[in-house]
């Protein structure tokens, strides 16, 4: 008896307690405690089965993992980094791979879809047939190439008209998609409200409705409707499928469609049911054309090609510009500025002297195509040794005779010539900008006929006069402190001073000229004014005598004293003999 | 969110339309009012717990000598009978309609007493107009063109759907 079992237990509960309290201890500690040493093993013998079971039950073990699992990924790639690559190492390079060849496999065929679309006459023909038509040019394109499609798909509540679930074709379209099934819903009460019931007493419904681009397909069942807009010429194998997807969703979901309360999402989950019915049928021509996508290939080959005529463009004209640099090592020419215009031309600004090697030839020993270049040229003067040396060489094309020997900053010229082809190059050559030592480069020149002067005109003459006065004018003769001793050098400059007198006397006879020689003595500051003034006769006296004893008449040598030159910063160079030519016309005398 | 149907009766004249029109977005034109004797536009209506979208169906004017179409009204959430206070004749034939609809369907109704913005003319007292509208769940006095009280009823009848729902 249930009742008096019932009676029992409650009067016996007090004791059982008291029992139970005894045995087990106040918290049941007695038991935990027994259990407490063999708890691993327990717990580890059902510990899988134990997280399987829930797990199926009712996924809570995920939920419960998910933020532990969360947390330890966290935590490896915080502190054990090394280790985590290594792990994922060798599957990053195969999904970088793959994902990179999908997205490029895509990108050609979008490309191809694009071009084709737009640039082929086909494409174009179409886009213009489709605004004659005056429908989107998308659509067009779908009903060329395809037989049917189904575009978009509705599965509504029956009795509110409400929209449970749609999918379309491309994604655009499903935005009122719950106003077009709300309205669907109202037109179909229309008809059957304007039309009489059916033999069977059945409600007439829209089972089809055509316009001109679009088949409209309505399926009902008793709680959903599931509607799908086709374009093109729709088989019956679509109205087939439909009736079977309507009747699979009702079996799937006849829970939800009884209790549906205006919330569609547990309807979310019928997007594969609908998909199947988001049949398509390519044109068989549409078919046999899905070809090698070629033009969008033909566009990146021509692409790449081009990409890689310009690369090579481009290192062609830089190693000229590199290669022009050397330019500058150049004798003559100096590099103002050197750089690439565009792929075509090099801009080229230089100093050249006009010596130096020109331009375009070194262009062309260079191999650097001339018409590349844009040059442009200003002259200057240089000082470099070989453009000297360049210099002197073309003066000598009018001294057949002469030679130049030697390289770089000495160089000496060989050869004979006669006194006045010497003369004038002597004075073509100091004129010639850098050429320092004249002297010493003209040294190892034969004069041919120094001995006999054929000199019969008068510039020429009165030109050689001159050149020869001035020389004995910069000449000077120095003493050593309170003396009249002529030094050895002093000697050799008067020996050179008595030839050139000589020579300068019979040029002066030619050239009816009055030669006077003035010797001037000259001394320091050092003794007495009276002093120093016969110490300076005395210096022009003894150099009269010796240019006297060297050959020169007496009578055109004057010998006069200065006495003390006075100038502090001269020093020694006060005590000296200094020379002085005079010509007048003998004429006049 | 939860979608509700909800639809809109009345005599000609007492500004339906107008009082969507207040409250929508729509994308079909009011011609379809006139070919089919409704339009359907969806508001949705955002409340504290959750939102909730409203497709309204503005069926069309109905008089005595016209027929009652109760399919339109099938599986609606609520109804909404609107009645314009400057001609006392709408507020009969709202009453009537009422009844109409309630032969076929017992959801919640709401009275819009419409065109507030303008003064009343009909010969009801406000003892009369309360003893009418004791079936309504809700009485509001609206105005299509100042928009007073439109926003309130909507709300006011989402909430209500809403909490519904819940339960």
């Amino acid at each position: 008896m249930p009742t008096q079992g019932s009676n029992n237990e409650s009067v016996h509960e007090p004791q059982l307690h008291e029992l139970r309290q005894i045995l087990f201890g106040k918290n049941n500690e007695h038991i935990t405690e027994a259990i407490r040493p063999k708890a691993r093993e327990i717990v580890a013998e059902v510990f899988s089965e134990a997280l399987k079971d829930r797990q199926d039950k009712d996924g809570s073990v995920k939920k419960v993992m998910a933020p532990l699992v969360d947390k330890s990924v966290e935590y490896s790639v915080a502190n054990r980094k090394e280790q985590f690559v290594g792990y994922l190492y060798p599957i990053v390079g195969s999904v970088v791979r793959k994902s990179v060849t999908a997205f490029l496999s895509e990108f050609i065929e979008r490309t191809n879809q694009l071009l084709e679309n737009s640039l082929t006459i086909k494409g174009l023909t179409w886009r213009l047939k489709a605004r004659q038509a005056g429908v989107p040019y998308a659509n067009y394109v779908a009903s060329q190439t395809f037989n049917y499609r189904v575009e978009q798909v509705f599965l509504i509540h029956r009795e509110t008209g409400l929209l449970l679930n749609s999918v379309s074709y491309n994604q655009q379209t499903s935005e009122d998609a719950d106003l077009i099934s709300s309205m669907l819903t109202a037109i179909n009460d229309f008809v059957s409200d304007s039309f009489k019931p059916n033999i069977d007493g059945n409600e007439q419904g829209l089972d089809i409705v055509k316009t001109d681009d679009f088949t409209l397909v309505v399926k009902a069942g008793p709680s959903a409707v599931l509607v799908a807009a086709v374009t093109g010429n729709m088989p019956q194998k679509v109205a087939d499928q439909l009736q079977l997807t309507v009747e699979e969703i009702h079996n799937l979901y006849e829970g939800s469609l009884g209790k549906f309360n205006g919330d569609a999402s547990p309807f979310a989950d019928c997007d594969q049911q609908l998909m199947d019915c988001l049949v398509s049928e390519l044109k068989e021509s549409a078919n046999l054309k899905k070809s090698k996508p070629w033009m969008a290939w033909a566009i990146l080959l021509l692409v790449a090609f081009g990409t890689s005529y310009y690369a090579y463009k481009l290192w062609m004209i830089q190693s000229y510009v590199d290669r022009i640099q050397g330019i500058n090592q150049q004798p003559g020419i100096m590099l103002v500025r050197v750089h690439r215009d565009g792929i075509q031309n090099i801009i080229l600004d230089v100093l050249r002297d006009p010596h130096a090697q020109p331009i375009t030839l070194w262009l062309h020993e260079n191999n650097i195509p001339e018409p590349a270049v844009r040059l442009t040229e200003k002259s200057y003067l240089s000082l470099e040794s070989s453009i000297i040396q360049a210099r002197v060489k073309s003066l000598l094309v009018q001294y057949p005779s002469v030679t130049l020997t030697g390289t770089g900053d000495t160089f000496t010229l060989a050869g004979e010539l006669s006194q006045q082809q010497l003369h004038e190059l002597k004075a073509a050559i100091t004129k010639l900008p850098g050429l320092v030592n004249t002297q010493d480069v003209l040294a190892a020149i034969n004069v041919s006929d120094s001995e006999h002067l054929d000199i019969d005109d008068d510039t020429s003459i009165h030109t050689l006069i001159n050149l020869k006065i001035s020389q004995i004018n910069s000449t000077s003769v120095e003493f050593a402190s309170n003396s009249t001793q002529l030094s050895p050098i002093a000697k050799k400059a008067l020996r050179l001073i008595a030839s050139q007198g000589a020579s300068l006397l019979t040029l002066a006879s030619k050239a009816k000229l009055e030669i006077n020689f003035i010797i001037i003595g000259a001394s320091d500051a050092n003794g007495s004014q009276s002093y120093n003034e016969v110490l300076s006769i005395k210096r022009a006296q003894e150099v009269k005598n010796a240019l006297h004893g060297y050959g020169m008449p007496a009578d055109k040598l004057n010998a006069i004293g200065i006495g003390i030159i006075d100038v502090p910063a001269a020093g020694n160079g006060a005590r000296k003999v200094l020379f002085n030519v005079i010509t007048t016309q003998a004429s006049q005398r | 969110m939860i979608q509700k149907k909800i639809c809109l009766l009345g005599a000609s004249g007492v500004g339906k339309t107008s009082l969507i029109k207040q409250f929508v977005e729509g994308i079909f034109s009011d011609k379809y009012l006139t070919s089919i004797g409704v339009k359907i536009d969806k508001k949705r209506v955002e409340c504290q717990s959750d939102s909730v979208q409203l497709m309204l169906w503005d069926i069309e004017g109905i008089d005595r000598y016209c027929g009652f179409q109760p399919k339109y009204i099938r599986g609606a959430a609520a109804i909404i009978i609107v009645v314009d206070h400057t001609r006392s004749q709408s507020l009969i034939e709202g009453i009537e309609i009422f009844k109409l609809a309630r032969d076929v369907s017992d959801v919640p109704a709401i009275l819009a007493i419409n065109k507030a913005d303008l003064d009343s003319t009909w010969h009801w007292g406000e003892d009369e107009l309360a003893e009418l509208s004791h079936p309504f769940s809700h009485t509001f006095h609206t105005s299509a063109k100042s928009g007073a009280n439109v926003e309130l009823l909507f709300s006011t009848l989402a909430q209500k759907l809403l909490s519904e729902a819940e339960q």
